[in-house]
């Protein structure tokens, strides 16, 4: 606040912070405290505008919600996406009646309300015959996936539509990682309490080096933590980003992670013999005693799952609280059957897992893997102690964690759960040191007490998040005969749902009978055609949905080649947002960093007709008759995230409205009001931060903030809550996913659905052979995030001077043995015959049987002239159904086999329309 | 007084932000650039290291570019940072020659802009009138002198206040680039190099350079 | 020819490009220029030859434009003389002016006022100091570069200054061919010691180079070996070198040469200078900035 003040008075008087030439006249010289939409993370920023135009994006440096003062380059280059001349600045109508890759829509500019009341006719239509025929979702484009839930979401839920596709199941997210971390750490990922940490593990993931969800605060706390000398240990394809920055990186072959994950668990438990017992026996289901049949041994009476008390020598309900020395290992006979703990099977189970044979998998030298694991259980510090503000607190400075990259194949459950028992066996979750979720802890604003959300044991005493953004939290549920386009439904521990934009979606519902047929699609932000899996399988699925509405920034790919009216949305720094910091658990600053909660406002208003696609939706909303529902769901969402109501649960608790008290849900908004999203957000903020914390002291001082406790930080062991190291619920739902899949005709790996955590050969390996001697991935470069960023000339134009961005890279000793070398044009194709062509750049840091590929890169749309022809599209190699995908998260393959071939041009543009390339 | 930097190459992630930073905060023309990234790696799969330097002109106490320099266009200033006048620069491009780490270069064509073809944006058309570039002449890394000398006037320390602190420097977002006083034994940046063995490019060449790494 | 990729730029050894590429080959142009002013100049006063100080003059005008040219703001040229304390291009430039300024006064004199013998020699010696002085400093703006190591070298001025002055004496020789002078005999035994001293002077440069830095090596690799190879083998070598030397070593033991044979030696001797000077040039690299593999 003071800063801000000093800012000002310092700005009118001598300009200082702001390199002008010669004397021009400034009559507007203001900074602008707001968030920035470059990616999930949403820093907080301060933009800084002179005579009416953003120059300038500075981080803000009183919030510990990013780099505190700096920014990454998306975040800057932002402005480029503001003043694009090639934006989309009115309402468009498709023309052309053809759709496909390639087909220029021929727009014609509409009005608002002409193109509302065409969407609204056909909403009431579909709501009155069966609200399923509306697919909504999308994935984040610049502005537009932050506000996801409180738009989209909350539509499409009052609107009574499952069919939520949030696009390329796994591609830039990870299915298995939000379902592991849910899981363990009742967050949406993980990442290493770089404060305290000393040896930290990654695997295929670049948390720390520039990308994935908080890029901004991670970015910071990793270099100070190598900076201070944590050791970083990254298994990765590729040495450059998080293995460039690694202490040692460790080249590992695509989607193996997770058998080097084991083989160390199995090294540090029957070699090493290291591991926290106490950890294991009170905060994991290490001690449920598991029967013959693979499921827990339930007490006749309660029907809770028993363990053996070693004291009493007599088996107990899990949380009796007489119980002195829970077992966790031995064979036991209870309720007349043979039994032992969980953590007896997991540590038997896991001696198959020999350094030798990882190496053989992984290619990671057993000497490395036996090597690493002895580093960690020393480094893991396990019985240490730390005294942070007065609390005493374990500490296990040992941290392991994954993300995409690793978990992206079809093993991907078990290869997250697989590193997620590094960090069980040692004790090193949610304390100092060790791996953190994302905050899943708050106790909430000191003054109102709100804005609380604490985890609390569900069903068998599993951990269970305190709001309702949680990936598979407890109870599970029931396994049901698929209903919706997605078919998730069908595996309740699945993620993102590749379905329906796949090859094989037609045959199982055909099988099904074709219960309904979208007939209206509503996608925001997304491109659903070059994000996503294989552009031809895409184009077969898009094209038959009768009518797409899309809300975007910037022309893409699939605007141009398969909506059929697009309204232009509002760019970050035009306008309000609430969403992108509203869950802890997704992106706030993790560890002892403080509750810090800043709030997107509009920088520069929004010129032509753009218009914040919320506001739009409420319009829509208005048109058919929607509002008064939506109005109350807002009223019930906001006063039980973080509010009273919630009695417990997650999103489906609130639409089925069973788990909210309603005497205790607040009318934030009255039913038939028609409010604008700053009211909106005026109105949240004062719900949870009290009346003189409203959009007024947000837009005057910044973010709301407040101290974290060191048990908000560290919350593990203070909450009665235990984690399912032994995943029984997967074995428990196994026999009904199967009878339900049969009614679809679905075929799944059901040796998956076991409750031990396995090492499973991923889908691309199995694919090597012959002439498809090469795995093929993509890789987040740290520039680029989704598509939009290619058409940001700032970020074209340093892409062009990094010697990876925009180049397909390989091994130099492969390449050559391929007689290939830097600068040829080469083709990588698929088994499937798919082809994607790109300019080569050798690295000796590369695996040598790799190929790698900057995500999202390749674009074609005639809308976006910087992006078009720059660098290669990967994804246009990957399948896309059942059998490329993980059958217990439903992640995507998302490496493919491949072989490499000199080419004379691209050949994924003929036809493309554009330049010839 | 001179300034300098110290650069911590393990924080650095290559993110490009100072590069960028610069060319918001002077409105550079496309394909110019007061600072860069040089990207590369060292060893032998699988024992490779990844290199990353974030380079900017070194403002070197002794200056190559100064030296040769005909007209007295490039010149240093008290505080030691180099500077080009623009009004003065005959476009000999001598000082490009010698300087040994190239960070300089020529705004040549003065019709570039970032959407070519299409209309100039906002934030190009203001740059033109807050920080126009003369095409035909030298330009390179001013050190932000616009920042410093207007941060000192308000009574601010260049290193320690934003405000005052070179652009590159404060948009970091892994706090890699230290900036102060080379000239203050006391200073931030002078403990920061002792204490962490800073070393700046080719010290063979004599110039000086301002600029350290730490490794 | 510059194919280095921009994100190799100080990654890997990096060519010097301002002084040759595009209007960077105009200054190579006036750098030749200049040296074979000043040797002409200087050739042409030994033999008192005024046509061929004449045509030093023009020749150092032609310099004048090639410089111009060079420049982005020609406008400017004056400011170039501001600091001949540390520039040497400010020197040059000054160089430039007083041998332009000494000569006029030299032609004039010899011209009109031939019988000012005193006059004309002090004249002549202050051109000839300049002339020498503008044919020299070429190779000093370059050898003081000390960031590409090739060009930084004691030799350099030495090169370019014989080089000025073997391509001065190749055109005088074409002159005074066509003034069927009597002097030719003794203007032909000078070129072959020039030519030869030359020949030894590039050989004794470029194998010194290679072991000075590894940077100058990387550039003689690229001379002789390397993407430059042809402009050095047929330019610097074939032509500078080696047609004029057998010319003139033949035309030293078959008396009489045709004059046609000689006007050869003299153009191939002028392609050659010209050839070095981009050579040169070109084969300037920096050394990387980052740490060697
Ligand atoms: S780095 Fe180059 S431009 Fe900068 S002061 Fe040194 S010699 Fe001059
Ligand atoms: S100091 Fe200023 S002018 Fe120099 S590179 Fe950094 S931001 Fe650019
Ligand atoms: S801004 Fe910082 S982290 Fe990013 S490239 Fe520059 S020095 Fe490195």
């Amino acid at each position: 606040m003071v800063t801000k003040a000093k800012d000002e008075q310092l700005n009118q008087k001598t300009r200082v912070g702001l390199s002008v030439k010669g004397n021009p006249e400034i009559w507007d010289d203001t900074y602008v405290n707001t968030t920035c939409g470059g990616c999930y993370g949403q820093c907080a920023i301060r933009a800084h505008r002179v005579n009416g135009v953003i120059v300038k994006i500075d981080g803000d440096p009183n919030s510990d919600f990013g780099p505190r003062g700096g920014i990454c380059a998306k975040g800057e280059a932002m402005i480029q996406a503001l003043y694009d001349p090639n934006r989309y600045n009115y309402p468009l109508r498709r023309t052309n009646p053809k759709k496909g890759l390639f087909e220029d829509p021929k727009w014609k500019r509409i009005s608002w309300d002409e193109a509302l009341d065409e969407i609204a006719v056909k909403l009431k239509k579909i709501r009155a015959e069966n609200p399923h025929k509306l697919l909504h979702g999308g994935t984040p484009g610049p502005g537009s996936g932050p506000d996801l839930p409180l738009g989209f979401g909350v539509f499409g839920a009052v609107f009574g539509t499952k069919n939520w596709y949030v696009g390329g199941a796994g591609l830039h997210c990870g299915s298995g990682s939000h379902m592991g971390a849910g899981l363990y750490h009742a967050s949406w990922s993980i990442v290493p309490d770089f404060k305290y940490c000393n040896y930290a593990i990654q695997m295929g993931s670049n948390k720390g080096t520039g990308s994935g969800h908080s890029m901004g605060f991670n970015m910071r706390l990793a270099a100070d933590a190598r900076s201070r000398g944590m050791k970083n240990v990254v298994f990765d394809p590729i040495c450059n980003f998080g293995g460039g920055k690694a202490t040692e990186w460790i080249p590992i072959l695509p989607g193996t992670d997770g058998i080097v994950a084991l083989t160390m668990v199995n090294i540090i438990l029957n070699e090493l013999n290291v591991y926290d017992t106490e950890f294991i026996k009170i905060k994991t289901n290490g001690p449920y005693l598991i029967g013959p049949d693979g499921k827990y041994v339930r007490d006749k009476k309660t029907n809770k799952p028993l363990v053996w008390d070693a004291k009493d020598k007599k088996a107990k309900v899990f949380n009796d609280k007489t119980i002195g020395d829970f077992a966790i290992l031995g064979e036991y006979e209870v309720n007349g059957v043979k039994c032992h703990p969980g953590f007896e099977l997991i540590k038997e189970h896991v001696r198959r897992y020999t350094p030798e044979m990882a190496e053989k998998e992984s290619t990671v030298p057993a000497a490395t893997i036996r090597r690493i694991a002895r580093e960690w259980a020393d480094a893991a510090m396990i019985g240490a102690t730390i005294e942070i503000e007065g609390e005493k607190l374990p500490l296990r400075p040992v941290a392991a964690i994954m993300f995409r990259g690793g978990q992206g194949h079809t093993n991907s459950a078990h290869s997250y759960i697989a590193m997620c028992l590094l960090n069980a066996i040692v004790g090193a979750m949610d304390v100092p040191g060790g791996t953190l979720g994302w905050p899943a802890y708050v106790e909430g604003h000191p003054e109102t007490g709100r804005f609380r959300m604490i985890p609390y044991a569900c069903k068998d005493g599993m951990l269970t998040a305190g709001s309702f953004m949680e990936h598979r939290p407890w109870p599970i549920e029931e396994s049901k005969v698929p209903y919706t386009y997605l078919m998730k439904e069908l595996t309740p521990t699945a993620s993102f749902s590749p379905q329906p934009v796949t090859s094989d979606f037609d045959k199982y519902w055909d099988k099904l009978g074709r219960p309904y047929k979208v007939e209206l699609a509503m996608i925001f932000g997304a491109n659903m055609i070059r994000s996503t899996q294989s552009r031809e399988i895409a184009e077969q699925f898009w094209k038959k949905i009768p009518f797409i509405v899309t809300f975007n920034i910037l022309p893409n790919e699939f605007c141009e080649g398969f909506a059929d009216i697009v309204l232009p949305d509002n760019h970050p720094l035009e306008t309000y947002s609430l969403f992108g910091t509203h869950g802890p658990f997704f992106n706030h600053p993790i560890g002892m960093e403080g509750w810090d909660f800043p709030i997107r406002q509009p920088v520069v208003e929004p010129a032509y007709e753009r218009r914040n696609k919320l506001e739009a939706l409420w319009d829509l909303a208005d048109r058919i008759g929607m509002r008064e529902e939506m109005n109350n769901y807002y009223n019930v969402y906001f006063t039980s995230f973080g509010g009273e109501a919630l009695i417990g649960g997650d999103i489906d608790s609130i639409r089925h409205l069973g788990d909210i008290d309603p005497k205790k849900v607040v009318q934030i908004i009255k039913p038939n009001e028609k409010i604008t999203y700053g009211e909106m957000i005026d109105r949240a903020l004062k719900f949870y931060f009290g009346e003189d914390h409203g959009l007024d002291y947000v837009v005057k001082n910044g973010p709301v903030k407040w101290p974290k406790t060191p048990k908000e930080a560290y919350w593990r062991w203070y909450v009665d809550v235990r984690i399912p190291l032994y995943m029984e619920h997967v074995a428990e739902l196994k026999e009904n996913v199967m009878k339900n899949a049969e009614k679809a005709g679905i075929e799944l790996d059901w040796e998956q659905f076991t409750p031990l955590t396995t090492y499973f050969s991923p889908q691309v390996s199995k694919e090597i052979s012959g002439e498809y001697d090469l795995y093929c991935f993509s890789y987040r470069d740290i520039l680029h995030n989704g598509t939009y960023t290619m058409e940001m000339p700032w970020l074209d134009e340093v892409s062009r001077l990094n010697p990876y961005t925009y180049n397909v890279t390989m091994n130099a000793e492969m390449a050559k043995k391929k007689g290939l070398k830097d600068g040829d044009l080469i083709c990588l194709e698929s088994p499937y015959g798919r082809k994607t062509t790109g300019t080569l750049k050798t690295m000796q840091g590369q695996h040598p049987q790799t190929v790698a590929i900057s995500a999202c890169s390749g674009a074609w749309a005639k809308g976006a002239p910087i992006a078009y022809g720059k660098g290669t599209n990967f994804n246009i190699l990957l399948e896309s159904d059942f059998k490329h995908a993980c059958p217990v998260c439903w992640s995507q393959e998302t490496a493919s086999t491949v072989k490499v071939y000199k080419i004379d041009h691209r050949i994924e543009y003929d036809g493309a329309g554009g330049d010839k390339l | 007084m001179r300034w300098g930097m110290a650069i911590e190459l393990k924080r650095c992630v290559g993110c490009y932000e100072c590069v960028l930073a610069c060319k918001a905060e002077h409105f550079l023309p496309p394909d110019i650039f007061w600072n860069r990234l040089l990207i590369g790696e060292q060893g032998k799969y699988p024992q490779v290291t990844k290199l990353i330097y974030s380079v900017r002109c070194n403002h070197c106490a002794d200056p190559a570019c100064v030296k040769v320099c005909p007209t007295g266009a490039t010149q240093q200033r008290e505080d030691g940072i180099v500077w080009v006048d623009e009004d003065k620069c005959v476009g000999c491009r001598y000082c490009m020659v010698a300087c040994p780490y190239q960070m300089r270069s020529m705004y040549e064509d003065g019709k570039s802009q970032y959407f070519p073809g299409q209309e100039l944006t906002e934030h190009e058309k203001i740059g033109k009138v807050l920080y126009p570039h003369m095409p035909g002449v030298v330009t390179k890394c001013v050190f932000c002198k616009e920042r410093i000398d207007a941060g000192l006037a308000a009574g601010l320390t260049p290193g320690v206040d934003r405000e005052a602190t070179p652009a590159c420097v404060i948009s970091c977002p892994t706090k890699a680039i230290h900036f102060g006083d080379l000239d203050d034994p006391n200073s931030e940046i002078n403990r920061v190099i002792k204490e962490k063995h800073g070393h700046s490019f080719h010290p063979e060449f004599d110039t000086q350079p301002s600029i350290s790494y730490i490794d | 020819m510059s194919t280095i990729k921009p994100f190799d730029f100080m990654v890997k050894y990096q060519q010097q490009k301002d002084w040759i590429d595009g209007r960077g080959n105009f200054i190579a142009f006036a750098f030749f220029l200049g040296g074979i002013a000043g040797g002409l100049f200087l050739a042409a006063a030994y033999f008192d030859n005024l046509l061929g100080i004449f045509i030093a003059f023009l020749l150092t005008g032609l310099m004048g434009v090639s410089y111009m040219l060079h420049l982005t703001h020609p406008m400017r040229f004056w400011r170039m003389m501001s600091k001949p304390g540390t520039s040497w291009i400010a020197r040059g430039f000054t160089f430039i002016m007083l041998f332009g300024f000494f000569t006029v006064i030299t032609m004039i004199l010899m011209q009109w006022a031939p019988d000012a013998t005193a006059a004309i020699t002090t004249f002549k010696v202050l051109a000839g100091i300049f002339a020498f002085a503008q044919s020299i400093y070429t190779g000093f703006a370059v050898s003081y570069v000390s960031a590409i190591k090739i060009w930084n070298s004691a030799i350099v001025p030495i090169l370019f200054v014989t080089c000025g002055i073997s391509g001065g004496l190749a055109i005088l020789l074409a002159v005074m061919m066509g003034q069927d002078s009597t002097n030719i005999a003794a203007l032909e035994n000078i070129i072959r010691v020039v030519l030869i001293a030359f020949a030894i002077i590039v050989a004794v440069y470029l194998w010194n180079a290679t072991y000075s830095s590894t940077a100058a090596r990387d550039a003689v690799i690229r001379l002789i070996g390397g993407a430059l190879a042809p402009l050095f083998w047929i330019g610097v070598f074939l032509f500078g070198i080696l047609i004029p030397v057998v010319i003139s070593v033949t035309t030293y033991w078959v008396h009489d040469a045709s004059s046609g044979l000689l006007i050869f030696a003299v153009v191939s001797e002028i392609i050659g200078g010209l050839a070095l000077r981009f050579a040169v040039l070109k084969a300037g690299v920096y050394t990387p900035l980052l740490p060697a593999e």
